[in-house]
C-alpha cells in the first residue's frame, strides 16, 4: 500500500463571503508528482497555500506526513517555490550561496551541515559559476535554478511548487521541468501548479483539474480524460501538445 | 575632548547607535520597511513628554509609548492587510498629535524637548547609558538566536513560514524590537533623525555590497565613520549632534553612488 504523503478531507474555504474550495477530498502518496491544472481564480494556489500552512481553514483537515498541517514538526522535510520567487526584490543583497546557506541554517541544520548541503545542491543544480554572485544580478532563468538549488537543498521529502516557469525563457523551462522529474525519480514527491498543461500531462502521474464548481482528480496522465475535464471547466476543448 | 565624562557617554551611546541601527536597518530597507522608524520614533515623543509630565526618566516613557505602538501596529496590519504602510501613517502621525496635545500640560519641558527632537551630546546622563546598554543586549541575544530565520524572511516570508519558521511570531518581535532600536537612538541622533541612520548606511553600503554580511558590515563601519565624526564635529563646533551625524553619512551616501557610477 502507496504511503500517504498529504491527506485533504472536506476542505472548504471562503475569502470574506466568496466560497473559492467547497469540499475537497484527496490523498498525494509518496513519489508522486503530482500536477494541479485550471483556470485563474479557480483557487489553486489558494489550495496550495492551505497545504503548507500558510493560511487555515475552519472547515476540513489537512495532513502532512500523518500530522496535522499546524501542529507538525517535519516542516523541514517541505520545501516550496512560490509564484512569487520569480517577482522578489530584485534588489535583495545576497549572493546565491549565502541565499541558500542562510535558508538552511534557519531551519535548523548546523554550520558544517550547511555547507556541505549547500554545495551539494549547487553541483547538483550545475550552478557553481554564479554562487557568488548576487542572486538580483541574475537572469529569471537563472534565478529560477537558484530557487531549484534552495528547494532541493535541505533534500525535502516534498516540494510543493506555484506556476514556477512563469517569466522565464523556454530553455530554462525545459531544463527546470527536467530537474522536477529528475528528482521524482529519485523518490521526492512533486506538486506542481502550472498553466502548461503540456508539461503537466507529460510529467505528472496524477493530475487534479479544478474549476468553479469542479474538482476532478486522474490516476493517470490520460490526455484524452483530462481533456475531457479541462474542457469542462473552461468551457472550451483545450488541445494538449505531448512535451 | 574625551576628558570630558559627557563626552565619554557621547561616544559609548554613539557606538552602540551605530552598531544597532544599521543592523536592524538591512533588515528593515530589505523588507521595504523604511518607514517604520520614523513612525516609532514620532511616537516615542509622545512617550518623552509624558514621562516629562509624570516627573520620571523620558527614555523609560519612551520605551513604554514605542512598545505599545508597536503594538498597535500588529493591529492596524491585520486590518489593512494590502496596505501597510497606512498603519505607518496612522501611527506617526497619531504620535505627533499626542505630543503636541500633552505638551500644552508642561510649558517647562520645550527647551530640553529640541534635543530629543535632534539629539544632544551633553544631554546623555549615566542612566540614559545604562537603560541604552541593557536594551542592546537584549537587541543582540535576539540576533544572535534569529538571525537566519530573519535573513530567511526577509528574503521570501512564504517560503521561510512554509519550511516551519514562526513568521508571524518573529515579525512581531522583529517591530518590537525596531521600537527598543528607536529608544537606545534618540538622544544621540534624535527623533527626527533615527530613521536616517537605519535606512542611510546600508543605502550606501547596498551600492557595493555583494553578500547580505558584506551589506551588514559595511553599513556599520560607514555609521561608525559618520557617528564618531558627527559628535567629534559638533563638540569643536558646536553643532547639533544628529544633524552632523546624518550629514556625514549622506555625504558618505553621495560618494558611494558617484564612486559606483565611475566603475
Amino acid at each position: 500500500m502507496k504511503e500517504k504523503i498529504l491527506e485533504v478531507k472536506n476542505l472548504s474555504f471562503s475569502y470574506k463571503d466568496q466560497k473559492v474550495l467547497s469540499d475537497l477530498s484527496f490523498d498525494v502518496y509518496k513519489g508522486d508528482y503530482f500536477g494541479i491544472l485550471g483556470p485563474n481564480g479557480s483557487g489553486k494556489t489558494t489550495l496550495l497555500k492551505l497545504c503548507l500552512g500558510l493560511i487555515s481553514s475552519k472547515e476540513g483537515k489537512i495532513k502532512i506526513f500523518g500530522e496535522n498541517i499546524k501542529d507538525t514538526a517535519q516542516k523541514n522535510k517541505i520545501s516550496y517555490i512560490s509564484q512569487k520567487s520569480n517577482a522578489f526584490n530584485v534588489s535583495f543583497p545576497a549572493t546565491v550561496q549565502e541565499l541558500i546557506y542562510s535558508s538552511l541554517r534557519s531551519v535548523g541544520y548546523d554550520s558544517k551541515s550547511s555547507k556541505k548541503m549547500t554545495s551539494d545542491a549547487i553541483e547538483l543544480v550545475g550552478i557553481g559559476h554564479i554562487a557568488d554572485r548576487r542572486i538580483g544580478n541574475l537572469s529569471g532563468g537563472q534565478q529560477q535554478k537558484a530557487f531549484i538549488a534552495k528547494a532541493i537543498s535541505s533534500k525535502p521529502e516534498i516540494i510543493f511548487l506555484d506556476e514556477p516557469t512563469v517569466g522565464i525563457d523556454y530553455g530554462s523551462e525545459g531544463f527546470f521541468y527536467e530537474a522536477m522529474h529528475m528528482l521524482n525519480q529519485k523518490g521526492v514527491t512533486i506538486c506542481m501548479i502550472s498553466h502548461d498543461i503540456s508539461a503537466i500531462t507529460s510529467y505528472a502521474n496524477r493530475v487534479a483539474c479544478i474549476g468553479e464548481d469542479t474538482f476532478h482528480i486522474h490516476e493517470s496522465n490520460d490526455i484524452m480524460d483530462i481533456e475531457t475535464s479541462l474542457k469542462k471547466i473552461y468551457g472550451k476543448k483545450m488541445r494538449l501538445v505531448t512535451h | 575632548m574625551l576628558e570630558y565624562a559627557f563626552m565619554q557617554r557621547a561616544l559609548i551611546g554613539g557606538l552602540l547607535v551605530s552598531i544597532i541601527a544599521p543592523f536592524m536597518g538591512t533588515f528593515i530597507v530589505v523588507r521595504r520597511m523604511s518607514l517604520i522608524g520614523d513612525s516609532l520614533s514620532h511616537v516615542a515623543l509622545s512617550g518623552i513628554v509624558l514621562a516629562a509630565l509624570f516627573g520620571i526618566e523620558p527614555i523609560y516613557g519612551a520605551v513604554v509609548i514605542t512598545v505599545i505602538a508597536a503594538y498597535f501596529i500588529f493591529f492596524l496590519r491585520e486590518n489593512y492587510a494590502s496596505y501597510e504602510e497606512i498603519s505607518l501613517a496612522i501611527i506617526m502621525s497619531s504620535g505627533i498629535a499626542l505630543a503636541s496635545v500633552l505638551m500644552g500640560f508642561s510649558k517647562n519641558i520645550r527647551g530640553n524637548f529640541l534635543s530629543y527632537l535632534f539629539g544632544s551630546i551633553t544631554g546623555i546622563s549615566n542612566q540614559d547609558i545604562y537603560i541604552m546598554i541593557a536594551l542592546s543586549i537584549i537587541i543582540f541575544a535576539f540576533w544572535g538566536v534569529n538571525y537566519y530565520k530573519l535573513f530567511h524572511m526577509a528574503f521570501d516570508e512564504e517560503s521561510a513560514k512554509a519550511m516551519g519558521i514562526k513568521t508571524d511570531k518573529l515579525g512581531k518581535i522583529f517591530i518590537i524590537l525596531i521600537a527598543l532600536c528607536v529608544v537606545v537612538s534618540m538622544r544621540i541622533v534624535g527623533v527626527l533623525l533615527i530613521s536616517s541612520m537605519m535606512v542611510i548606511p546600508v543605502a550606501a553600503a547596498m551600492q557595493y555590497s555583494l553578500s547580505f554580511k558584506q551589506t551588514i558590515i559595511s553599513s556599520i563601519i560607514i555609521a561608525v565613520i559618520s557617528v564618531i565624526g558627527g559628535i567629534t564635529l559638533s563638540f569643536y563646533f558646536d553643532l547639533a549632534s544628529g544633524g552632523t551625524i546624518v550629514l556625514i553619512s549622506v555625504i558618505i551616501l553621495i560618494a558611494s553612488i558617484l564612486l559606483k557610477g565611475r566603475r
